[in-house]
């Protein structure tokens, strides 16, 4: 028995969570609470909802959100943002956590 | 049947360690008598924060066949032994709270978690925001949910239920704020049904 969950366990991490995409809901209250400069990723709230962190870029923000595709200062200065809440017009891509978490150890 | 095999699994897998505490029951002691005539299943999601294990025991805190899931993922800044609480965005609030549907936001989430209502001053924040604390899958810390490894959340929606109180014990917590009932009180529900699902 126990070895037949470890072998189900292992079955279930490899076909686990970084094959799969995910995403915010379009609709969604969104708010930008910060943004990585080393990383160019920015973490995202969602509005009552306490899940994540959700990881995004700033070209799937501007897909998610229209608002924001005009917007041509935000390359400079992603930091613009930061603190805004927005409606999401579209889905919002996420990026993979673990993969951001292991890089967010990675610094000092 | 695979995923109730996988729950089977991952309870005898020998990651748990020894059964719940004696601390973590003696804290769910003094909060079970407010939840013995909810809903649900019977069962109670408790919570050690400290070594992120959880067992799914008898309502009336009974230990004897508890199954185990571990690791449970807490925030990060809540990391820790002891775990450091809060209600504030980034932490996981400790003491008593009660299980409701719930569909997140999130695709990968979905429908596939719980909602939990805070029951008291250390969980609570119904007055002015909401910060939909949940139990949801995850492979790593959270922002304030309860992560369950991938595979265990479907089983343990089955068993535990909506309506059925989680605790979430840690040596940190403060006893008095556990289970005051000031949650529950502003919303003006009853023991049996906490907030109305979402």
């Amino acid at each position: 028995m126990r070895a037949l969950g470890l072998t189900l366990l292992l079955f279930f991490s490899a076909s686990g969570f970084a094959d799969e995409t995910d995403a915010i809901e379009a609709h969604t209250v969104v708010s930008i609470q910060s943004y990585d400069s080393h990383l160019r990723v920015f973490k995202v709230a969602i509005k009552h909802e306490a899940t994540g962190p959700n990881y995004t870029t700033l070209k799937f923000l501007q897909e998610a959100i229209e608002s924001l595709r005009e917007e041509k200062r935000l390359k400079q200065k992603p930091t613009l943002i930061i603190g805004n809440e927005y409606a999401l017009d579209h889905e919002l891509k996420l990026l993979d956590q673990m993969k951001i978490d292991s890089k967010y150890k990675g610094k000092p | 049947m695979l995923a109730v095999l996988l729950f089977s699994a991952i309870a005898v897998a020998g990651d748990c360690g020894a059964p719940p505490s004696q601390d973590a029951v003696a804290a769910y002691d003094k909060c079970k008598d407010q939840v013995m005539g909810a809903g649900g299943d019977g069962k109670t999601f408790l919570v050690d924060a400290d070594s992120q294990v959880a067992w799914l025991v008898d309502r009336d805190g009974t230990t004897e066949d508890a199954e185990c899931i571990s690791p449970v993922f807490i925030a990060k800044k809540s990391q820790g032994d002891p775990a450091t609480f809060g209600n504030q965005e980034g932490y996981t609030p400790f003491g008593l709270m009660m299980t409701y549907n719930h569909h997140s936001k999130r695709k990968r989430i979905g429908s596939n978690c719980l909602g939990l209502a805070g029951y008291s001053t250390a969980n609570d924040r119904s007055d002015d925001s909401d910060r939909g604390v949940l139990i949801h899958e995850s492979a790593g810390p959270t922002e304030g949910c309860l992560g369950v490894p991938k595979g265990t959340m479907k089983p343990l929606k089955e068993k535990l239920g909506v309506n059925s109180p989680v605790f979430v014990y840690g040596k940190n917590m403060d006893p008095s704020a556990a289970c005051d009932n000031k949650g529950r009180t502003k919303r003006n529900s009853t023991p049996s049904v906490p907030r109305s699902s979402q």
